[in-house]
């Protein structure tokens, strides 16, 4: 370990300008992976997925045909982003295989107008080289799937499902129309299964064989992706068809949206590490006891159950609150000042908190949350928890020497901080963020085609203040 | 399983004290129920064994007989049974047909008279008292059933008798105008999700239930619960495309109670509106949730008002399972999906008659009582075609003039006892078009 002595934001300050030069800079929030209504061209199609196990599968999928789009068929389809009150429009062309007969979409939660096509079952549907197109007015905000109407058993498993975001009117910074649905930054996370015997006998066109009703999935996806593929970045090349991850990087503090979407068959305990969630939405609602009420029939839990065919809107936050050391490794009675990480940033961290007022052996309790002097608890601008500002790590690490490395350690037990890796070790932490598994609790789950670790899993990445986040 | 079934009975002194108890309690209302073997009729052509309850005989509370019908077939599910809202006590008389022993129990109600459980060994085979195969009618009785909706199925080796289908829906409405505090409804339906394995069910109708292996090729076919894999998925005992609701009108609420009889979780969802979920369990929710569907797991229940809209044409409403590999039939498909999918037909009265358009024997014509003498599905009102030509043209003018100042009753097209003008005029509207229309004429 380095001497505490040295100025670790300097040092920090230094890898960072290194890391701008890797990421680049952008000023604004990421918005979600997805394409700009309200008016959607899609092409359902052919394509082929890779696994997380070394294998590949046959897939039909959502490509966005559209001008600006690149045609390709994609695992899951486009995450559709509107805003409340668009008349919403999706053109559907069908060029799959003349064997998979007519496709179709419905639109859960939405009052869906059809035009063209030919009847079927659920809705119109888009013959073999056809097309049909659906119109809705996005009413309500909030988070909503599409998934095919035709033969929907063998359709749905074969890739033909995405995510729709409903922008409130109150802006892209909310989930629904209230202050308790802001959040910072937002991700969207598609859960689906694969039974991978349907996709050899499609592959195969032994279209006879596929039995549906003997369903056994043995491969499970996160945007598509397994573990650890979703840790990719977007749109890498070697992923064509699965172009999103879920791989959700954030600061201490801020409030994160995740905008579940279940269009698979099967029941996920999605278990979120780190902190506690709190669903604020189901099914394109907020959880409210009425208008105006905001979401004050939210719950809390660390496991929220995906159910198929269903949304819902997770909130998680992460700050370090009362873990009992400090995190960043401050020393007691030394000043920070806050623009050595922005230099926007004015004062030194903490300097907003009195430990004087909250002295262990006195009585006055910390503010709870609710109570209006909770934020005082925190940075206003590196949301560091200062009750904990200057608390020594109280442990005395080992030696490098005497240690093991997980791939993703960074070689120091401090958030943003720096430390020496093993020769050889891989270092995929180069940010020294803190990982946090998120993955299904159905252990089993965590594998791709029986290999571990794979499947349902990914780790959400809390990163240093002074890291540009997307 | 033929292990020795000893069961603990009540002593006699204590039956005729229960007896007593139950004969004084008149006014009751009761529901007289047959297990007995039966066929569900898949969709794809496969007959799978089944057991269901046949309604045989149903009694009001103020002794009326609603219904007498010994030779009644056994469904799956049974017909729902209706506890009125302001008679708190259900009686069940359970007869026995099947090969072996049974019992009935509702889940969430408390039997009045539970009787003791059939032990084999140490191990509990029933919950309650049996009715047993081919001996007395067993009676069950439900003091304060509570209102809302619920499931009856067997009480007895559940794993086995429920999923061959010994299960019913039991709903009660709170009072004379709701179905639970506020919940006030014009319509009520009833659907009861359920899923099939025809392999052990088979195995059951064939006495090869637990037996190891069915098939000495095939070690891991094992016909018994623990390996049970659900093939055909139903709604109200039928696979889509045979699946059915009936038809509903519009400007209405309509209470739709849904059942989960399978034994696996099934997750309704509606397309095209949402539903206002009202109850779970028959506890009805402090805060009603909007939703487009939601998680029914095994023997849980849900009420979930539809509302809909009025408006000029017909509408159908789409539930199915939301986990769509459920939409097959054993992996086939007949007219593009299967399964657990039905429709809901809401239609509209053009002629407000009461009577929807699909029922209505002349949809233009407000003719509430749907006289209709010569019985070929158009109500006299709307047909003066007394040739059944298809067209109202000379020929029944002719006829009709011959029959004029008569009581012929086809050509009395108003119904008011005597050929007169007035039908005259009616004949002379039609006249150079077909009767009708009609949305039950062939």
């Amino acid at each position: 370990m380095r001497p505490h002595f040295f100025s670790r934001q300097t040092a920090l300050g230094i890898a960072l300008t290194a890391l701008l030069l890797v990421f680049g800079s952008s000023g604004a929030l990421a918005a979600v992976q997805g394409i700009e209504g309200p008016s959607f061209q899609l092409t359902a199609k052919t394509g082929s997925i890779s696994t997380s196990d070394g294998e590949s599968f046959l897939m039909w999928g959502y490509a966005d045909a559209s001008a600006s789009g690149n045609n390709t068929m994609q695992y899951p389809g486009p995450t559709l982003i509107v805003n409340q009150g668009d008349v919403v429009t999706v053109t559907l062309t069908n060029s799959l295989p003349a064997e998979a007969g007519n496709t179709s979409i419905v639109f859960p939660g939405q009052v869906v107008t059809t035009s063209g096509g030919v009847p079927g079952v659920l809705t119109q549907e888009a013959a073999t080289g056809g097309s049909v197109t659906y119109q809705f007015t996005a009413t309500h905000p909030g988070t909503f799937l599409y998934r095919s109407g035709s033969q929907p058993d063998l359709q749905v498993e074969m890739g033909l499902v995405g995510a729709i975001v409903v922008y409130p009117s109150m802006g892209r910074s909310y989930a629904y129309n209230h202050e308790d649905a802001r959040f910072d930054r937002e991700f969207v996370l598609v859960i689906t299964e694969m039974d991978p015997t349907i996709h050899r006998m499609v592959e195969y066109e032994e279209f006879n064989l596929i039995d549906t009703s003997a369903y056994y999935p043995t491969n499970w996806f996160a945007n598509g992706r397994n573990f650890p593929d979703n840790l990719s970045d977007d749109f890498v090349p070697w992923l064509p068809h699965q172009p999103y991850k879920f791989n959700p990087r954030l600061h201490p503090g801020e409030r994160v949206l995740v905008r579940s979407v279940s269009v698979g068959n099967q029941l996920h305990p999605f278990h979120y590490h780190g902190n506690d969630i709190e669903v604020i939405g189901e099914g394109g609602r907020l959880l409210s006891s009425g208008p105006g009420m905001g979401a004050d029939l939210a719950w809390q839990a660390a496991t929220r159950r995906t159910i198929p065919g269903q949304t819902a809107d997770v909130m998680w936050t992460w700050n370090a609150e009362q873990l009992g050391w400090d995190i960043y490794d401050h020393q007691p009675g030394v000043d920070y000042p806050r623009a050595e990480i922005d230099t926007t940033w004015t004062g030194n961290i903490c300097d907003n908190f009195d430990p004087l007022l909250y002295e262990p052996n006195t009585t006055t309790q910390l503010p709870a949350p609710g109570d209006p002097d909770y934020a005082d608890l925190f940075d206003p601008f590196t949301n560091e928890y200062c009750p904990d500002h200057g608390t020594l790590f109280p442990v005395i690490l080992p030696t490098r020497d005497s240690l093991s490395f997980g791939p993703y350690y960074a070689g120091t037990p401090f958030l943003g901080g720096e430390g020496e890796l093993a020769p050889g070790d891989p270092g995929l932490n180069a940010t020294a963020g803190y990982f946090y598994m998120w993955h299904s609790h159905t252990e089993k789950e965590l594998t791709s085609n029986d290999i571990w670790p794979g499947g349902l899993v990914t780790f959400a990445i809390v990163e240093h203040p002074a890291v540009p986040l997307p | 399983m033929k292990a020795d079934r000893r069961t603990r009975t009540i002593g006699a002194g204590c039956l005729v004290a229960l007896l007593l108890l139950l004969a004084g309690s008149a006014g009751a209302i009761e529901y007289h129920l047959t297990a007995m073997p039966t066929t569900l009729n898949m969709p794809d052509g496969v007959g799978v064994p089944a057991w269901g309850y046949a309604v045989t005989r149903i009694v009001d509370s103020g002794g009326a007989v609603l219904l007498d019908d010994p030779a009644a077939a056994a469904k799956v599910p049974g017909d729902p049974m209706v506890v009125p809202h302001n008679d708190p006590t259900l009686t069940v008389f359970l007869t026995n047909q099947l090969p072996e022993n049974t019992s009935i129990h509702i889940l969430g109600q408390q039997l009045t008279n539970p009787g003791t459980p059939t032990f084999v060994g140490d191990r509990v085979m029933s919950f309650v008292t049996e009715a047993v195969a081919g001996g007395p009618v067993q009676t069950y009785q439900w003091d304060n059933f509570k209102p809302g909706t619920y499931m009856a199925q067997s009480a007895t080796n559940p794993a086995k008798q429920v999923q061959m289908g010994l299960f019913a829906a039991v709903v009660r409405d709170g009072s004379a105008s709701a179905a639970y505090p506020g919940v006030i409804v014009n319509a009520q339906r009833i659907l009861v999700f359920h899923d099939v394995d025809p392999e052990i069910q088979q195995a059951v109708h064939d006495g090869r239930y637990g037996e190891f292996p069915v098939d000495p090729a095939d070690p891991d076919n094992i016909p018994s619960s623990p390996y049970r894999k659900a093939r055909y998925f139903l709604i109200n005992g039928k696979s889509y495309p045979e699946t059915t609701l009936e038809t509903v009108g519009q400007g209405l609420s309509v209470l739709l109670r849904f059942v989960n009889a399978g034994l696996e979780t099934h997750v309704p969802q509606i397309l095209n509106t949402y539903l206002t979920l009202v109850a779970q369990d028959g506890i009805a929710f402090t805060y009603p949730k909007e939703r487009y569907g939601f998680e029914l797991s095994s023997a849980a229940t849900m009420d979930a008002v539809l509302e809909i809209p009025a408006g000029t044409d017909p509408v159908t409403y789409t539930i199915y399972d939301a986990i769509v590999a459920n939409m097959s039939n054993m992996g086939t498909y007949q007219n593009g999906a299967g399964g657990a999918v039905v429709k809901l037909l809401a239609d509209v009265d053009s002629d407000n008659d009461g009577v929807l358009n699909s029922a209505d024997n002349c949809i233009l014509v407000a003719n509430p009582n749907q006289r209709d003498t010569n019985g070929d599905g158009f109500g006299n009102y709307c047909d003066p075609d007394l040739d059944d030509s298809g067209l109202v043209d000379t020929l029944d003018f002719l006829a009709f003039r011959s029959a004029f100042g008569s009581a012929d009753p086809d050509a009395d097209f108003d119904g008011n006892g005597i050929v007169a003008t007035s039908d005259f005029l009616i004949l002379r509207n039609f006249f150079g078009q077909p009767p009708g229309p009609s949305g039950v004429a062939p």
